[in-house]
């Protein structure tokens, strides 16, 4: 396989994630990225925070370990 | 937008200007190469984008990689958890003067229901408390003092009791009394007082409420004090805990690695990338060096003329800014944006971004360099 392959599918695949834009692959499975909002974190302590909002990314697989592709 | 199987082999075919059928080949061996890595139970790295492997429950699996994670998550990088609601720390109330709340709180019930009887005590209930019950007294720290002035009006007031007819048993059994003292009570408000009676016994009161105010004052005022320590805790604890979060994912994404290095299609590669940023060809000012595209830029704007980007993009590199132009296509819509800058990490962008003159101070964002 060709670096110059590999660099390009990295790049292209990391500005399209950049750009919110979902990116969805045969036989792979589908990028995306997904706003999470600001939740309410209790410690074990009892203590409780707020933890803040966050863009991520997310990967929906396409293929199991069983199914085999 | 999104993009598919087909739209992504165009812009693999636009970026190498390889063969869309080379291009197609290349994605497909891709493709299979992360699955049966994965099938072996192995993870599968592709350096700068992140990590595929097959979980417990044989789902595949990404882990961005942090650089990924960071460019999109700019927008709330360095926000910290917050803490909303510290507990009490009763271990020192407990601790505090030996003031027993009990005491305070049934003698002032007490005094509530004196004052619901408009000022009329039955000085005979003080009486029978303090000769026959032991337990009364040691809960009425000032019964003594009640006695005194009770004992001095004690035969006046049985007389009264006795004109007004409406609680004859009181005076004349007392042990009865003492254990229904919610009918002496009753009782009591019947009776017919003179104002002269109520002198002491308006003084015990303002001494009780004086005891109660300043012990209320005391937790008040301590309460407060301590209220700082407990929050500045309460924050060191947060960001303490924080770390071993960001260790663990560490760990998950190290041990991966190492087997990745094996199945990377391009570690040598990888490693001359690294080498070549020696040289400073970072920075705000200056003329656009490419060994410099590898890192972040400042973005001042996006807009829909290419002509009016390049237009201002030369306004700013008048100024001496290290100032380009590029495409993106957001939502289906290209916008060309113009920045300035080429800098190593999101970091060293934002350091610089906040010193420029406004209004591109505040309004500006970071984004990777793209060619």
């Amino acid at each position: 396989m060709k670096s110059k392959f590999i660099n390009a599918f990295k790049d292209v695949l990391r500005e399209q994630i950049m750009d919110k834009n979902t990116v969805h692959l045969d036989g792979l499975g589908q990028f995306e990225v997904v706003h999470k909002k600001q939740t309410q974190k209790k410690y074990e302590n009892g203590r409780i925070a707020m933890m803040p909002p966050a863009d991520v990314v997310e990967f929906k697989s396409q293929i199991r370990k069983t199914d085999e592709n | 937008m999104k993009i598919n199987k087909e739209k992504l082999v165009e812009l693999l075919v636009e970026k190498t200007e390889m063969e869309k059928a080379e291009i197609e080949s290349q994605l497909n061996e891709l493709i299979k190469r992360i699955t049966s890595a994965a099938e072996r139970g192995k993870a599968l790295e592709i350096k700068g984008f992140g990590l595929f492997y097959f979980d417990e429950n044989g789902d595949l699996k990404f882990d961005p990689a942090d650089e990924l994670k960071t460019e999109v998550n700019f927008k709330y990088a360095g926000m910290e958890p917050v803490e909303l609601k510290p507990p009490r720390d009763t271990s020192k109330e407990d601790s505090g003067e030996p003031v027993s709340d009990d005491d305070i709180f049934g003698i002032e019930d007490e005094l509530i229901a004196e004052e619901e009887s408009k000022g009329e005590i039955n000085f005979d209930e003080f009486n029978h408390d303090k000769s026959d019950d032991s337990d009364d007294e040691d809960d009425n720290p000032f019964a003594s003092l009640l006695e005194d002035a009770a004992s001095s009006i004690e035969d006046k007031d049985e007389k009264e009791v006795k004109k007004t007819g409406t609680a004859p048993n009181v005076s004349s059994t007392k042990k009865s009394a003492q254990k229904e003292p919610k009918k002496n009570a009753s009782s009591a408000k019947k009776k017919p007082k003179s104002t002269g009676q109520k002198d002491p016994v308006m003084m015990v009161v303002f001494i009780l409420l004086g005891v109660v105010v300043l012990a209320g004052g005391y937790f008040i005022i301590n309460d407060y004090l301590n209220a700082p320590e407990q929050s500045a805790n309460a924050n060191m604890q947060v960001q303490t805990e924080e770390p071993p979060a960001v260790a663990e994912q560490d760990l998950t994404e190290v041990e991966p690695e190492a087997e990745d290095t094996v199945e990377d299609p391009e570690p040598v590669e990888e490693s001359a990338e690294d080498e070549t940023p020696d040289i400073p060809t970072y920075g705000l000012y200056g003329d656009i060096i490419d060994a410099g595209n590898n890192g972040y830029t400042i973005v001042l704007h996006s807009l829909r003329s290419e002509s009016h980007a390049n237009e201002i993009a030369g306004e700013l590199k008048d100024d001496g800014y290290r100032s380009m132009v590029n495409g993106r296509t957001v939502d289906g819509r290209a916008v060309f944006r113009v920045s300035v800058g080429q800098f190593p990490s999101i970091s060293d962008a934002q350091a610089e971004a906040a010193e420029l003159p406004a209004p591109y101070n505040e309004q500006n964002f970071i984004q990777r360099i793209r060619n």
